[in-house]
């Protein structure tokens, strides 16, 4: 397993506290637990977990499946795994389509909480390693949408992102403009008006974090992604 | 036989207990009275009762869903423990309560509480022995 900071931890959402136990000793990782739904949503917006636990069936008929979307979408890398005690259970099914990545049957075992845990962290690891762009100064999370560089970070549409992305792969060549338009825009037709006014919006994000990269137009050709390298204080002494 | 090996011997023949996972518990910690398993037998025997109350009051309205609801959630707890007679039953109780939530099988629900008794005595005779070795 790999090594984990002092002050990283799970979550457990669970109304038999004992699962939040287990968990924890599994993985040596402190755990924080829920028990009701209302209790986790009101703490999302301010914790950062490695993963988190749910159990499907929680008390007073509330479901745990009901917050996994949300969870996804603001946590695309940390693994979601639900838990329950019936190994039919069609709410399995319901789980992986709202963005589970796994599932733990009860009675918890410790060793398969280690390895479900090791294997989908891993996984979702590597996946948040390759969603993340450089040029430059400036690095793009394709996931979050977020554009960082030295003087700011910016949220992205998904087209800028998609746009964004086409032009860093391309290292500094020439994209043309139709070739961005079909890998920001799919199959559906856009006009040129609706492509110009996507790159406005693109540029500016890119001013507001760096002025060492830029968009530029090469007419008749397409575009390309500038990248200023920055100089060095004894070259700009001369 | 000396009275540590009787006790052993008592206790890895429960009929009440998983023996295999309460060892994976064991695993995780140090033995006896501050092992996991003690921590999560005094878990269980504290949060228990109050749901079996509960569980008694809604089979003597018929309450089949409220029933099925608590049998579940019995069913997960107790197979954590490995009290995994008491969770056969439970499991037993939700699918009947759910089939005929009009009817609930007063009798099972008397099955669930004594095995749940003798799942905490289990527990605790192994926790000694464990504790002794």
């Amino acid at each position: 397993m790999q090594q984990l900071a002092g002050n990283q931890y799970v979550i457990t959402l669970d109304d038999d506290p004992m699962v939040s136990r287990i968990i924890e000793k599994s993985i040596s990782l402190r755990s924080l637990a829920f028990s009701t739904l209302t209790e986790f949503t009101s703490r999302v917006p301010t914790i950062e977990p490695l993963a988190v636990f749910v159990d499907i069936h929680l008390a007073n008929d509330q479901s745990g499946l009901d917050i996994v979307p949300q969870l996804r979408a603001r946590w695309p890398y940390c693994p979601i795994i639900v838990i329950t005690a019936d190994p039919a259970d069609d709410f399995l099914v319901d789980a992986f389509r709202k963005g589970a990545d796994d599932f733990l049957l009860k009675p918890i075992k410790p060793r398969e909480v280690q390895a479900r845990f090791q294997t989908r962290l891993a996984h979702l690891q590597d996946r948040a390693a390759k969603s993340a762009l450089q040029a430059g100064d400036v690095s793009l999370d394709t996931a979050h949408r977020v554009v960082t560089g030295p003087i700011g970070r910016q949220f992205l549409a998904p087209v800028e992102t998609l746009l964004l992305a086409q032009l860093i792969k391309a290292k500094g060549t020439v994209v043309p403009k139709e070739t961005l338009k079909r890998e920001a825009w799919g199959p559906v037709r856009v006009s040129d008006n609706a492509f110009y006014r996507k790159l406005f919006e693109l540029r500016r994000a890119l001013e507001g974090v760096s002025s060492n990269v830029k968009i530029q137009s090469v007419y008749g050709a397409g575009l390309s992604l500038d990248v200023q390298t920055s100089v060095t204080p004894m070259l700009s002494a001369l | 036989m000396n009275l540590s090996e009787t006790t052993m011997q008592k206790t890895e023949s429960s009929i009440y207990l998983d023996l295999e996972l309460l060892r994976g518990l064991e695993e995780l910690g140090s033995p006896g009275a501050d092992s996991l398993v003690a921590e999560l037998a005094h878990i269980f025997t504290d949060t228990t009762p109050v749901i079996l109350t509960e569980l008694r009051m809604a089979a003597k309205n018929d309450q089949g869903t409220t029933a099925s609801r608590l049998a579940h959630r019995l069913k997960g707890s107790a197979a954590n423990i490995g009290a995994k007679h008491m969770a056969a039953l439970c499991a037993q109780l939700e699918k009947s309560a759910s089939t005929n939530p009009t009817k609930i099988n007063q009798e099972i629900v008397e099955r669930i509480i004594e095995s749940f008794s003798a799942s905490v005595h289990d527990l605790q005779q192994h926790i000694t022995t464990a504790r002794q070795n």
